[in-house]
């Protein structure tokens, strides 16, 4: 399968790259960039001396570009992205959408790269590589200009993961006022270097169902897949690839938008059956995040409110199978007691302004207070592990600009 | 009495201009097809068509919608009246559908008389235009 993929990928990219003249009639360019600059106003000190930083982008390896910290940056959230579109006929289209992030240090990267045919109208076949549809906001993440956030809030969105190889199928109909959009896929994905170590997923398949009308949006998603981790921060792992975690994956979200204001709640939760995480070397066991945003269109101005939650409780079967021997099997079980259950909680308050100055253009502002709400035995630790401190306590200062073309 | 009957005034005379407003604009604006298509058209088909939902004619023949530029006031008044969004919001939807595979927006030609010739021609094609430019040539869709 994943060989079948890679081919398919290779195909596309030279139709599309290296014989663009094929299709010089049905060309379509577009594109989108955010330019945007940001500093922590307020960092938390933490034990050992060092200071709470934000990285806005959790797809990204944690390079020190990534964060925003006490002086200003522009890397962390500044993006610059093109698509081609080329219709071969009615039927038969290719898509490439490649994205330069500053907090990657501008590495080009295929985000999207796939063969669309459509069966019927209604219903339409994707193969190639894909955002996986984990919410509402998954799909456009990367373009600012969508919405009114500088970037979707963090404690929500925010996976490791967010693009597969794979086979999508995508059905959009209609009854009475209402449509509706049912979305199938599956396939495999690999991410390197996130903060839980090299991650790979397969046999990974979800759906997403969407009902619409003119002012109000209900979205339900499900998605489950094989995953396992490896290398990473010293720790070994527990799920490999020939005993993988099946996590699950569950998403909901209510938008209204009657024009003058809109209002939008979301919230998602992850079973992971058992990941390793870098928090303080123990597994999540679930993960459950929401959102509540609201903005109110004052011409061409939109300022906006946004609270966000996550709460990621530690895995109940302690820490001892992820440490590796040379730490030691026997601190390894101390270590392990008092975190089982214990929960890691951060909460985000997001007060913005988005200012539409130009039909292609629009610039924002936000500022972000985040929360570090943790169990004390993760923050203030105990007799045998010190805490780690308010990691996630930290305010953040942004502005930019968001561009389609 | 003296405040309830202002109100009832206020309340007639905002009526009147509201939908004043629509009955001048709507007599404005003309949805066209080919003369040789006979779909009945409802005010939310045409919508789903133009919104890239529909793709189709209700009773069959592939539907190829036509835009106007954005700053064409037929066009507004298309988006007022028939598309339920204002230009911005219409900018942000076909955003977050171009850069997510899940269509492009409408072929955009530059004035009234493009669209006019181009749906004279194809009879798979749907487009607007003010009610002064409509003849023979194309064929005006009345809602259903």
């Amino acid at each position: 399968m994943k060989r079948i993929v890679r081919y398919s990928l290779l195909i596309i990219t030279s139709y599309l790259f290296i014989h663009p003249t094929l299709f010089a009639a049905n060309l379509r360019w577009s594109g989108f960039g955010s330019f945007v600059m940001g500093k922590a106003t307020n960092q938390e000190p933490l034990p050992g001396g060092a200071a709470s930083t934000f990285q806005p982008d959790a797809g990204v390896p944690g390079s020190s570009n990534s964060r925003y910290k006490d002086s200003w940056s522009m890397k962390p959230d500044t993006l610059f992205g093109v698509q081609l579109n080329a219709d071969m006929n009615e039927k038969l289209s290719a898509t490439a959408q490649i994205i330069s992030k500053g907090a990657a240090d501008f590495n080009a990267e295929f985000e999207w790269l796939y063969l669309s045919y459509e069966l019927t109208p209604k219903l339409t076949l994707n193969f190639g590589r894909q955002r996986v549809p984990f919410y509402y906001y998954s799909d456009f993440q990367d373009v600012g200009y969508a919405y009114h956030w500088v970037r979707p809030p963090l404690e929500l969105y925010a996976e490791e993961l967010f693009s597969y190889e794979g086979v999508s199928a995508l059905y959009i109909d209609s009854i009475g006022g209402w449509d509706y959009e049912v979305q199938a896929y599956g396939g495999s994905g690999s991410n390197d270097a996130t903060p839980l170590g090299d991650l790979h997923l397969k046999d990974w398949y979800g759906a997403v169902f969407i009902l619409s009308n003119d002012t109000l949006k209900f979205r339900f998603s499900l998605h489950t897949a094989d995953v396992w981790t490896d290398g990473g921060g010293g720790l070994s792992t527990i799920s490999t690839e020939d005993s993988p975690a099946a996590p699950k994956f569950a998403s909901l979200g209510v938008f209204y938008d009657p024009g003058v204001f809109f209002v939008g709640v979301e919230t998602t939760y992850l079973d992971a059956d058992i990941l390793q995480s870098d928090a303080v070397g123990t597994t999540i066991d679930t993960r459950t995040a929401w959102m509540v945003t609201a903005g109110y269109r004052m011409g061409a101005f939109t300022p906006n409110i946004t609270l966000s939650n996550r709460a990621v409780e530690l895995s109940k079967d302690g820490t001892v199978t992820l440490l590796t021997p040379a730490v030691g099997a026997a601190n390894a079980e101390l270590l392990a007691q008092p975190h089982k259950g214990a929960e890691q909680i951060s909460q985000t308050l997001e007060i913005g302004v988005r200012w539409d100055f130009h039909p292609q253009a629009a610039a924002k502002l936000s500022y972000v207070i985040r929360k570090d709400d943790s169990d004390d035995i993760l923050i203030d630790g105990d007799a045998v592990l010190p805490g780690a401190g308010e990691t996630l306590n930290v305010n953040v200062l942004s502005f930019g600009i968001d561009f389609i073309f | 009495m003296k405040i309830s009957i202002t109100k009832h005034v206020l309340a007639m005379a905002l009526t009147c201009m509201l939908m004043g407003n629509s009955l001048l604009s709507f007599a404005d604006v003309a949805i066209i097809v080919h003369p040789s298509n006979n779909a009945a058209l409802s005010k939310k088909d045409v919508q789903r068509i133009f919104l890239g939902k529909l793709k189709e004619f209700p009773g069959g023949g592939m539907a190829i919608p036509i835009d106007l530029p954005q700053k064409s006031e037929v066009r507004g008044e298309l988006n007022a009246l028939v598309i339920n969004k204002d230009m911005r919001q219409i900018k942000s939807y076909w955003s977050r559908l171009i850069f997510t595979g899940k269509g492009l927006p409408p072929k955009q030609v530059s004035t009234i008389e493009e669209a006019k010739k181009i749906v004279a021609r194809n009879p798979d094609a749907i487009a607007y235009i003010s009610e002064a430019f409509l003849d023979e040539t194309v064929k005006r869709i009345v809602f259903n």
